[in-house]
């Protein structure tokens, strides 16, 4: 037996390389699988997706229609509503995403990522799962958002292929952030601490972002933290999508930028949050 | 394959900070028998589990579960085994076959033998016609149940229970002891953890008693009962100072003796040599054992 697993360990490269889609595949299959747990515990939390979704209507409807006519504000756009739609989108995930690891802690503490390690599956398949459930709440928040948005006739393109994508970056950004949620959890490991480090992290991503206004009317500094801050690509690209509009720069960047700030924070997450919060 | 260990520990050590918490362990589990940790709180049994299930890497030490190394090959391990936590750790919003079906595909059952894999474990834990309920709407027991169903769900080789028993009432008590020794003559290898002394004397094929992280005794539980405590106890009630007494008494003779509360327990009797005291008398048992290697008062 020993000789047998030892065999298994001194794999060579090519072996390794003949067993990635194999991996890949059980990699996919327990992030699924979290993922479909994470979509039935989500049926029985109606109230949590109507809660979450009052804010960015809030936004949405008192400060976009308060400044629905400003022009500089939405960057020449006819209606500021339209333009700030994406935004707060954006913004609602984003907030999903961050408090994400507040739950993370909370299963620490009653065992449930124990439970997780115990299995076979990958650390990446464990952050990839938990990652999956936050995009399939922020799915479920932006589907309430477009639908408001439809009914209350705000002036976007709708379009399959505009409203497909768009969520799509959606979701690329929100398990991203929730990745990064995961990492400052396995920094902070209390409930009450993280709650500050959230706070923290959340309103300045929120500010110096495209969310509320184009990057154009910023000032210097800030326009470079702007640049440097993911949550800008996720706005620019779900702006370029449903209305049709670009700030400069391009849709493939922002799709680039998203996936890669997704595969950075995934893999760093898989290293520190097991290991940080046992 | 007997003989075979489905673990092997050598001079395992774990540390935290200035705690040693494990500290030079050496554990054998052979394939098909169950074996009982026995020792007091902090003593390094759930330690031991967490390093057994990839919860912990050890610091020294050989550790071979199923013949894979730990920490290296810990995820082939993990797949072969099955865990029964401490903590009660379901998904409280789905239901018993929701949570069993997340596990199947954790544990990598394939598509076609899922349903089988549910059935059998819903069967084993006596909670077919429970199958659709939430897990929030289960009594304790049930609970309890189903966690042990969960970590069986992929047939494990291996099934590590930390405490499975901890906190329940008398009668959940037995059905778990009755489900996990029906496990036992099925022939399932069981490594479980409990400070309920008679837990790992029903239970367990052998057990080990841990004290301040090293093993201080091993063995089945009636030989270590015999060589350590002897056949008979007399147990003499009485205020502190008859207490003390006796114990002096006891020690003048070559007898050991264990503080039982409101007692003092003076074991293996029946070498008296002419030491006469008026007591119960009764069977020695594991608990004389337990108290005796691992100290009177708790760390």
């Amino acid at each position: 037996m020993s000789a047998r697993a030892a065999s298994v360990h001194t794999g060579s490269v090519e072996s390794v390389l003949r067993s990635l889609p194999v991996r890949a595949a059980r990699l996919l299959d327990g992030t699924v699988a979290m993922g479909w747990a994470e979509l039935h515990k989500l049926r029985h939390d109606h109230l949590d997706i109507f809660t979450r979704s009052v804010q960015p209507l809030l936004w949405l409807f008192i400060f976009g229609t308060a400044l629905q006519h400003n022009h500089a504000l939405s960057g020449g756009y006819g209606d500021y509503r339209a333009y700030l739609a994406p935004g707060v989108m954006a913004q609602a995930a984003l907030f999903v995403a961050i408090f994400f690891g507040l739950g993370v802690i909370w299963e620490r503490d009653v065992g449930q990522l124990q439970r997780l390690l115990a299995t076979p599956l990958p650390r990446l398949g464990i952050v990839l799962g938990k990652a999956t459930g936050a995009a399939i709440r922020a799915l479920a928040q932006a589907v309430v958002l477009l639908v408001v948005i439809a009914v209350a006739r705000i002036s976007i393109h709708w379009s399959v292929q505009g409203v497909v994508g768009a969520v799509a970056l959606l979701l690329i950004g929100t398990a991203a952030f929730a990745c990064l949620s995961m990492i400052l959890a396995s920094l902070v490991k209390t409930r009450e601490r993280f709650m500050g480090i959230g706070q923290l992290v959340v309103m300045p991503l929120f500010f110096a972002s495209s969310a509320l206004y184009p990057l154009a009317i910023m000032p210097a500094w800030l326009r470079v933290v702007a640049h440097a801050n993911p949550l800008s690509y996720e706005v620019h690209g779900m702006r370029d999508l449903l209305l049709g509009i670009s700030a400069g720069g391009w849709l493939w960047l922002d799709f680039a930028v998203m996936i890669s700030f997704l595969v950075v924070t995934a893999v760093v997450a898989a290293k520190t949050y097991p290991r940080a919060i046992l | 394959m007997s003989g075979e260990l489905a673990i092997r520990l050598r001079g395992a050590v774990k540390r935290y900070g200035p705690i040693t918490a494990v500290d030079g362990l050496d554990l054998d589990v052979p394939v098909g028998t169950c074996v009982g940790l026995l020792g007091p709180n902090g003593a390094g049994k759930s330690t031991t589990m967490r390093m057994l299930t990839a919860q912990a890497i050890a610091d020294e030490g050989e550790l071979e579960v199923l013949g894979y190394r730990l920490p290296q090959d810990s995820k082939q391990a993990r797949a072969h085994c099955g865990v029964v936590p401490q903590l009660d750790n379901l998904d409280v919003s789905l239901t018993v076959e929701q949570n069993l079906l997340v596990f199947t595909h954790l544990y990598r059952i394939g598509r076609h033998h899922r349903h089988a894999a549910i059935e059998r474990s819903l069967e084993l834990a006596n909670l077919v016609d429970r199958r659709d309920t939430r897990v929030d709407k289960l009594s304790g027991g049930m609970r309890r149940r189903l966690l042990i169903a969960r970590a069986l769900v992929h047939q494990p080789r291996l099934v590590l229970m930390d405490e499975p028993t901890v906190g329940l009432d008398p009668q959940v008590r037995q059905q778990l002891w009755a489900l996990i020794d029906r496990l036992r003559h099925e022939g399932t290898t069981i490594l479980m953890s409990t400070h309920y002394i008679e837990e790992a004397q029903r239970l367990a094929d052998t057990v080990l008693i841990m004290s301040h992280g090293k093993g201080v005794a091993r063995g089945k539980p009636a030989d270590l009962v015999l060589e350590h405590a002897g056949r008979e106890v007399l147990e003499v009630y009485g205020p502190p100072k008859r207490l003390a007494e006796v114990e002096s008494a006891a020690s003048a003779h070559g007898l050991k003796t264990r503080r039982t509360g409101t007692s003092v327990s003076v074991l293996g009797l029946e070498a008296r040599n002419g030491f006469d005291f008026e007591g119960e008398r009764r069977q020695a048992n594991l608990e004389d054992v337990f108290v005796l290697l691992t100290g009177e008062e708790i760390a």
